[in-house]
């Protein structure tokens, strides 16, 4: 039996910010733009997305007068990003 | 805008985002320069005073702590400042190094409270610097820190078998092999990725 692809990591930008959080403490959204190469406005509407869903925090703060978003991973996103992971591994073992 | 993609491309997406946010060789050579060169030549101060009879020839430590402690103090915020994702790495270096520095100068009140002989101070430094040098090469994944660290052992049986006025010398050493060497290779291996 498939596991069901959960829809809200089934999609390209939401699951390039979850793989980047799940292996760092925490990161700046300059550094989510960076490397997932999203425009601002896109991003921004994914990550509120995933914050909806708990799968984020986000904090909003101030560095050099700047104001500065930063996202962490939370254990239920990380619950989420590994379930996921093992379903799509039973979608390639079964092709 | 969603873009549709299979498990395959999913797949490759986690890849290459977890592969992108690993520590990218994070720029900390100055620390180990700076306290390789400050070590040794205050290892070799602390000898030349005792050689000629000085009496307080230790001078020199608490000089080089506090000198050495306001400058990677200053330094190390602003590199934290220049990190946008913050990695394990990133939190435990300050507590392995800070932890470091707090047992260093309790060694040497504990030494001076009980009236131990100072002169094998060093010995009990090289253990600690065994284990933070590997800690770090471990965690950066640089096999030259983590034979640094190993390294320390070899200075500190060394230490054991040369006369005790050159205890401090032998230890000063250490450095080279340390945080100098793996220091500069680790300088030159960012500046390669950069």
């Amino acid at each position: 039996m498939f596991k069901e692809l959960n829809p809200l990591l089934h999609s390209q930008l939401r699951l390039q910010i979850m793989s980047l959080l799940v292996s760092v403490e925490s990161a700046e959204f300059n550094y989510l733009l960076e490397e997932t190469g999203a425009t601002k406005g896109n991003l921004s509407v994914q990550i509120s997305k995933l914050k909806e869903a708990n799968y984020i925090e986000v904090n909003k703060t101030f560095k050099n007068n700047y104001p500065l978003t930063t996202c962490k991973i939370t254990k239920s996103g990380v619950d989420a990003f590994e379930e996921y992971v093992e379903a799509i591994k039973q979608y390639i073992n079964k092709k | 805008m969603e873009a549709k993609m299979n498990e395959q491309q999913s797949l490759q997406i986690i890849q290459k985002m977890i592969e992108n946010s690993k520590v990218k060789f994070r720029d900390n050579s100055f620390f180990f320069i700076l306290w390789g060169w400050l070590a040794l030549l205050t290892s070799i101060i602390h000898f030349a005073l005792e050689r000629f009879g000085f009496s307080y020839y230790y001078i020199g430590w608490p000089i080089m702590m506090a000198v050495g402690g306001i400058i990677s103090g200053i330094v190390g915020y602003r590199l934290s400042r220049k990190v946008k994702a913050k990695t394990v790495y990133d939190s435990a270096m300050p507590y392995l190094w800070g932890g470091f520095f707090i047992s260093i100068v309790l060694i040497n009140v504990i030494v001076r409270v009980l009236g131990i002989y100072g002169d094998y101070i060093p010995i009990f430094i090289l253990l600690l610097s065994a284990v933070a040098t590997m800690v770090t090469g471990g965690l950066l994944d640089f096999k030259p820190l983590i034979i640094g660290g190993l390294s320390c052992w070899v200075w500190l049986i060394l230490c054991l078998i040369v006369p005790l006025e050159y205890v401090v010398l032998v230890s000063g050493l250490s450095t080279v092999t340390a945080y100098l060497i793996p220091g500069y290779l680790l300088k030159f291996r960012v500046k390669k990725h950069v």
